[in-house]
């Protein structure tokens, strides 16, 4: 098992920004095969209703820079004082070269002391960009660490296909991870099992399989749903039997590792992959449901790596913001990964999630 | 739980108004689809605490094949 407690490191801010579009499940009964009753089950089995969604011209990177120049705004942060950036998407500006952190690097203006790298994660990815923050931090490596962590999954799914159109939102967040003063003990682990690789995938437009006229072929599927090789595909019975299998144990595992006890902790904010996932985890788990947050998938979707931090940013604002509360973070998803976090966030900047204006770009 | 009791649980999963029976094709009922199957996933998770995997749900042909995966738990 992957565990590891970092000290001297904080966050000292996250900030969310979701897209200008807003996209409601009521009005596209006509996409997913003018079914209103299946509709309605969608929202009430699944929690989804409204989501945000980004035009052609709008990407994860401009979603996340407009975040991070919010977070550092309100914090009063130098941007010279940045010596490590790290981007977590799985909707970079470009596939190959150049790595998307390099452009925000440049667009931010960041100094040439700062690092800066992409991961390609997702559902668990803020939680892994999290490790690796305050890991950077606690070696003291760095001293600031700016971590952007969002999707743009709107982009690559099929307007027909009903198992993942309705389903993602996109947002970009910004988090930064700071020394701290105090002990500041933070938890983690950390796992992989890639024999699921293929349950949530977009097969074509790499290495393995290059686009071409075949892979841009619309293929009708048996359960109705539409999608070429190039858009995203999700098995949700594997990926909701890879959840129940996984995040218990994982959840006992981080309790256990910190030291916390369900009580002692204030909030578990789980990957908002869908309610009914949630709903089951926390009932596996003896958690009362006001300790973790299942409506924000209904307000934004599920918003991949970016889903945490919103959450955050969505229920936690008033209270992160002015108090101190311990939370427990989990992430899990494509890979199949999937990461828990014990952390600590004493009066943080946390303003509310925000509109994308696009001022900057 | 009793199979009757199971059988309403399977009802209110799938937002059907009308009762279902056990000797029901799965075929024939309209709301039975993949968003069903997944429903019913976690619907027996909450009940009985064992997931089933997707491929479980798809071999089921009727309804009493759906009841038949939870064995003994039924009466």
């Amino acid at each position: 098992m992957v565990k590891i407690k970092y000290n001297g490191a904080k966050i000292a801010g996250i900030v969310t920004v979701v897209p200008e579009h807003k996209r409601r499940i009521d009005d596209e009964v006509h996409l997913y095969g003018n079914d209103p009753k299946q509709i309605a089950r969608i929202k009430n089995v699944i929690g989804l209703n409204e989501r945000y969604v980004s035009d052609v011209d709008t990407t994860t990177a401009d979603l996340c820079q407009e975040a991070a120049i919010i977070l550092l705004k309100g914090l009063n942060v130098n941007i010279q004082d940045i010596d490590g950036m790290i981007l977590v998407t799985q909707t970079p500006d470009y596939y190959s070269q150049p790595f998307t952190a390099a452009c925000l690097h440049a667009k931010l203006g960041l100094s040439k002391d700062c690092l800066a790298y992409d991961v390609n994660l997702g559902c668990s990815g803020f939680v892994y960009g999290q490790w690796l923050a305050h890991m950077m931090v606690s070696s003291g490596t760095c001293k600031n660490v700016l971590l952007l962590v969002g999707d743009t999954t709107s982009k690559i799914c099929h307007p027909r296909d009903r198992a993942v159109a309705p389903l993602f939102g996109d947002a970009g967040t910004a988090t930064l991870i700071q020394r701290s003063q105090q002990e500041n003990p933070t938890f983690f682990t950390l796992h992989t099992d890639g024999t699921g690789f293929h349950n949530i995938i977009v097969p074509a437009g790499g290495c393995r399989m290059p686009r071409s006229s075949e892979t841009s072929i619309e293929v009708e599927y048996d359960d109705g749903n539409v999608r070429t090789k190039e858009h995203l595909y999700m098995n949700g019975g594997e990926v909701f039997n890879f959840t129940m299998r996984e995040l218990p144990p994982a959840m006992k595992e981080i309790f256990e590792f910190s030291g916390k006890t369900i009580e002692q902790i204030d909030y578990v904010v789980f990957h908002q992959a869908n309610k009914y996932i949630i709903t089951n985890i926390a009932r596996r788990l003896n958690l009362p449901m006001d300790k973790a947050p299942a409506e924000t998938t209904g307000r934004y979707g599920n918003l991949s790596s970016a889903s945490i931090p919103a959450t955050i940013c969505d229920v936690l604002s008033n209270e992160v913001s002015s108090s101190s509360k311990e939370l427990v973070l989990a992430g899990f998803g494509v890979g199949f990964s999937w990461a828990t976090c014990a952390v600590k966030l004493d009066s943080i900047f946390c303003p509310e999630v925000q509109l994308y204006k696009g001022n900057d770009k | 739980m009793t199979k009757q009791e199971l059988l309403k649980e399977i009802k209110n999963a799938l937002q059907r108004d009308d009762d279902i029976a056990e000797d029901m094709e799965l075929e024939s009922i309209e709301e039975w689809d993949s968003l069903a199957a997944l429903t019913l996933l976690s619907l027996y998770d909450q009940l009985f605490s064992v997931t089933f995997t997707m491929a479980e749900i798809g071999k089921c042909r009727k309804v009493s094949d759906l009841v038949a995966l939870v064995g003994d738990k039924v009466s």
